[in-house]
């Protein structure tokens, strides 16, 4: 599990105070990050959609009722955040589906790199629903309750997507960890 | 039912090995100071900016050399929309350090010429946003209202990308071809063309929409001498 910005950082943060809430973005700065990478796959779209869901923090702190449920809290602005950025792509971009955009691999590339990158692609060829419950899931550590509260959907809906999700990422990645999908594999083109 | 453990250790390997950027901060609080900005600018602003803002980040995976073309192209952004519609197109701009590039490029501009001769290339504003990894940048050359650039891989072969702009002359859609990929073998032999991505960008007023294309090989190799492009290896 991510590590958690603790309560008292929170509180202080809330109560206005410029260092902790500086300190409390820099905290939840690599799991906006994270998350908004597996969801969106891509570290540009990822940053500034991290960067939003930090702005609106920035905004929407003060209203936090529950100090306790900041995490929780967080994670709906990173996932809302990643949803615009998703939204404002299609519309500005592409109408080609994410796993048609060319990548390359460097043959140099260490294998933990490598693995990384086939995971993400792995991650892209899911649809975006699906992407983010499993995101939530494996990397944040959420049950599917949490999860559906998070993204706004009923446990059933969420486990649903996570039963599809697992399914479809072990036909692409294999059970084993030397089994790193071929691009094409992963592309569902040859 | 299958266990979840292996597909949760390389979920959360891969994702917590992924290098996040250190956050900005004076960013985020500009942001959040200024929550209406991209929403309140023009259309037509915004996509400039956008396509500013496409220019801009992406030679950070250009290679020869980074810092030199990170800095030129910025004064480049300046000198070829003017400090007036570069000042205008950076406060639409939503990220509050993509803004702070931009004027600092307008407060310290350098002659376009000087900037295009250190960087020691002919190069234009238009950069993708989105590179192959391991990709690098091999030559840029704009001529004709066609911009050609090409990317060696890393992992071998050229991408190779030529935009013409749409003009009432070119602006069937058949005729509105505005960029491809191909993929070449090491000896320069093209292998096949593939899917590209829209790029569209905005030179002063002027929107220029790309389509996307699948072109065959034959048809590529046409277009791509047409275009006045040239294949892997004949640099």
């Amino acid at each position: 599990m991510p590590d958690s910005p603790d309560l008292a950082c929170v509180q202080a943060a809330q109560a206005g105070t410029r260092e902790a809430l500086d300190a409390l973005l820099t905290a939840c700065w690599p799991d906006a990050y994270r998350i908004a990478r597996g969801i969106l796959g891509e570290s540009a779209l990822a940053e500034e959609s991290a960067q939003e869901a930090c702005a609106q923090l920035v905004l929407a702190l003060a209203e936090l009722r529950d100090p306790a449920a900041f995490r929780g809290w967080f994670y709906r602005l990173v996932v809302n955040a990643a949803r615009a950025t998703m939204r404002r792509e299609r519309r500005h971009r592409s109408s080609l589906p994410l796993d048609d955009r060319i990548e390359c691999v460097d043959p140099e590339t260490d294998d933990a790199t490598i693995d990384r990158l086939g995971i993400e692609r792995a991650l892209l060829a899911l649809p975006s629903m699906q992407r983010e419950a499993i995101v939530l899931h494996f990397y944040a550590d959420l049950t599917s309750k949490e999860i559906a509260r998070v993204v706004g959907a009923p446990d059933g809906t969420i486990r649903y997507r996570l039963f599809l999700a697992k399914r479809r990422l072990r036909a692409l990645l294999g059970e084993r960890r030397d089994a790193a999908p071929a691009m094409t594999e992963v592309n569902g083109h040859a | 039912m299958p266990n979840d453990t292996i597909l949760r250790d390389r979920i959360r390997g891969a994702l917590a090995s992924t290098p996040a950027p250190s956050i900005d901060l004076a960013a985020v609080h500009h942001r959040a100071a200024n929550p209406q900005r991209t929403a309140a600018a023009p259309r037509g602003r915004r996509i400039a900016a956008v396509a500013l803002a496409i220019a801009i980040p992406a030679v950070a995976f250009a290679a020869t050399p980074h810092s030199l073309i990170r800095a030129t192209l910025q004064h480049l952004a300046v000198a070829y929309f003017g400090p007036a519609t570069a000042s205008h197109l950076a406060g639409a701009l939503p990220n509050a350090s993509q803004q702070r590039r931009i004027m600092k490029a307008i407060e310290h501009p350098i002659p376009l010429a000087d900037a295009v001769r250190a960087a020691s290339h002919e190069f234009h504003v238009l950069l993708p946003k989105r590179l192959p990894a391991g990709a690098k940048v091999m030559q840029a050359i704009y001529a004709d209202e066609t911009l050609s650039y090409g990317y060696r891989l890393q992992g071998g072969g050229v991408l190779d990308i030529t935009v013409k702009r749409a003009t009432a002359e070119n602006s069937k859609p058949s005729q509105k071809l505005g960029a491809f990929t191909a993929r070449f073998s090491e000896d320069g032999r093209l292998i096949r063309s593939a899917r590209v991505n829209i790029v569209r960008f905005a030179v002063a007023d002027e929107i220029i929409d790309l389509q996307s294309a699948r072109l065959s090989e034959t048809q590529l190799a046409v277009i791509g001498k047409a275009m006045g492009g040239r294949e892997l290896g004949k640099s």
